[in-house]
């Protein structure tokens, strides 16, 4: 399975990057004489309602989305991560705050969250990036802090503490790297969900803006024309789905091989 | 039990300070104006001044939060900034549609996925091999996407049912079926984990042992056990059924609070924003109240603690 899925994404991202020039067309460029053509040979995945070519567009706007995933899971770890360790490792009226933090952004539909932060700034890149990050640390702040709690018991700290070792050090030689683990197989597991809500809020309008193309605004914007060109919804549907299926069989491979949560 | 339940109730009041607080301070610290919102960005000052000054937008933090909790224990809600009804009327009029929908969808992913989860937790290994790529595909489509194509292949192709709209039974099941495809296809992995742990468990042994026939041990000893910790996850799941909602009420024109919601988030009309976001809050909360008061009568063990 995570080798299915290990082929799957380095297709995507391959196609990804090496695609627009590859498939031939230019991702934005209208061509009123190409309107709404079905799959062919040419267009393997149609054209849309400008007579742009689909598979065009569906490879640039690959891009964009892992791009994204890129950067949320990195303010993701940074944010969860510090927050766990501090959570974890000082407790306290700090931890009770922080993970009262943690409780009410989780009982919380993070959607309706991101969507509110990203149509309170300019949409693009940044927005997206900052609503995805800003709700997706929560979970993994919460599985780090549990990890830290029982290393900072543990009998190796015990040592290093009596060894004279500072906190700093103890919490950042210590007990970061072996909460590491546990902190990127969760984030790989998070990974195809955020596919799915940078999906969302572009097909809702709130990502990245035309005429550059992202898979859920592909979707959004055909939305219309799904009786009389169902090509425009369906592949970059099927993209989405297989990106986030690819990340969520990797992230569920990691976590049965180094036998972690069990 | 007693006191842990009582300590949950008196923390909800917490839990919705806290958020609307969140909410607020979110609303107040990101830019972007309702008055300009609604007037346009070319209208005169002197306008916007007197529409920021009736919508109470151009009174200091503090004060507006206040003067919003104060609204909140009168049982009001304010009014819409656009249509100038009543919110909480408006949610009154909306919350029993998407209720319906949640309710379907339930009815449609519980039974599925338990059923589904425990055949992957009993059957062939190679089945499970097979179910399990099915069920993270349920996970990992787009919800929006499954509402689409659903309303293409079945209301355009097929013009089996309507394909969008608030209405009676027809309506509902296009929608229903897209907000349990993700449901389903979590419930039943969740519920084949727990299962595979639970037939680890000795006493299943003993159970097989004793006599007692497949079929029963099946249903008395692994069903009770299992399902306790799944009903916890479909509770705390319920925020991203939530999420699940706002797509497919909006995808299929159902009137309900979801939609709403996204309306109100679209157009900067604070009142509904709050209001939605309180209902969602209040809803989770009481839904994950629910859960643990289902323990109690499940696990006879909890009774004690």
């Amino acid at each position: 399975m995570t080798r299915a899925a290990v082929i799957i994404l380095f297709v995507i991202i391959l196609g990804v990057v090496a695609g627009p020039p590859i498939s031939g067309y230019n991702p934005v460029r209208i061509d009123l004489d190409a309107i709404k053509l079905s799959p062919s040979p040419e267009h393997p995945f149609g054209t849309d309602n400008k007579g742009r070519d689909v598979l065009s567009r569906t490879l640039y706007g690959g891009r964009v989305t892992l791009l994204i995933v890129l950067g949320a899971s990195g303010i993701t770890f940074v944010i969860g991560m510090l927050v766990g360790l501090v959570s974890g490792y000082f407790g306290g009226k700090l931890d009770l705050l922080l993970m009262g933090i943690v409780d009410i952004l989780l009982s919380f539909p993070t959607l309706l969250l991101a969507i509110g932060i990203s149509i309170l700034m300019p949409p693009g890149i940044l927005s997206v990036l900052i609503a995805i990050g800003s709700v997706g640390w929560v979970g993994l702040a919460r599985l780090v802090r549990g990890q830290v709690v029982v290393l900072k018991e543990s009998q190796q700290v015990e040592a290093a503490r009596a060894l004279g070792a500072s906190e700093l050090r103890i919490l950042f030689v210590y007990i970061f790297p072996q909460s590491l683990p546990v902190a990127l197989v969760a984030l790989s597991m998070k990974m195809g969900g955020f596919i799915l809500s940078e999906a969302a809020l572009s097909f809702l309008g709130l990502g990245v803006q035309p005429p550059w193309p992202t898979w859920g605004s592909m979707i959004g914007q055909s939305r219309i024309f799904i009786t009389s060109a169902p090509w425009m919804v369906t592949f970059p549907g099927l993209m989405i789905g297989f990106a986030a299926l690819s990340f969520n069989m990797l992230g569920e491979g990691l976590r049965d091989r180094l036998n972690i949560f069990r | 039990m007693k006191t842990y339940l009582l300590k949950r109730f008196l923390l909800v009041p917490v839990v919705l300070a806290g958020i609307t607080f969140l909410v607020f301070l979110l609303i107040w610290a990101l830019p972007g104006d309702p008055s300009l919102a609604l007037v346009g960005e070319r209208a005169k000052a002197a306008t916007v001044e007197s529409i920021r000054r009736e919508l109470g937008v151009d009174r200091p933090f503090l004060e507006q939060y206040l003067g919003y909790l104060k609204l909140i224990m009168h049982g009001n809600l304010g009014r819409s900034f656009y249509t100038n009804r009543s919110v909480a009327d408006d949610l009154i009029d909306k919350l029993p549609h998407t209720l319906a929908l949640a309710a379907s969808a339930m009815a449609l992913a519980v039974p599925v996925g338990v059923s589904l989860g425990l055949f992957m937790a009993l059957g062939k290994r190679r089945f499970e091999r097979f179910l399990n790529v099915i069920t993270m595909a349920g996970v990992s489509l787009p919800v929006f996407w499954v509402g689409l194509i659903l309303m293409l292949l079945i209301s355009v192709k097929a013009r089996l049912l309507p394909p969008s709209g608030t209405g009676g039974f027809r309506y509902i099941i296009l929608p229903a079926i897209t907000l349990a495809v993700p449901a389903f296809a979590s419930i039943a992995r969740v519920t084949k984990t727990v299962a595979m742990d639970v037939l680890n468990q000795p006493f299943m042994l003993t159970a097989r042992a004793k006599g007692l026939r497949r079929l029963r041990v099946v249903f008395t000893h692994l069903l009770k056990n299992t399902l306790i910790p799944v009903v916890t996850v479909i509770g705390l799941d319920f925020g991203s059924y939530l999420n699940g909602a706002v797509l497919t009420e909006t995808i299929f024109g159902w009137d309900g609070v979801g939609r709403f919601a996204m309306e109100g988030i679209i157009k900067r009309d604070y009142p509904v924003v709050m209001g939605t976001v309180l209902v969602g809050t209040l809803a989770f909360v009481g839904i994950n109240l629910i859960v643990d008061l289902c323990y109690a009568v499940m696990d006879p063990r909890v009774k004690k603690g």
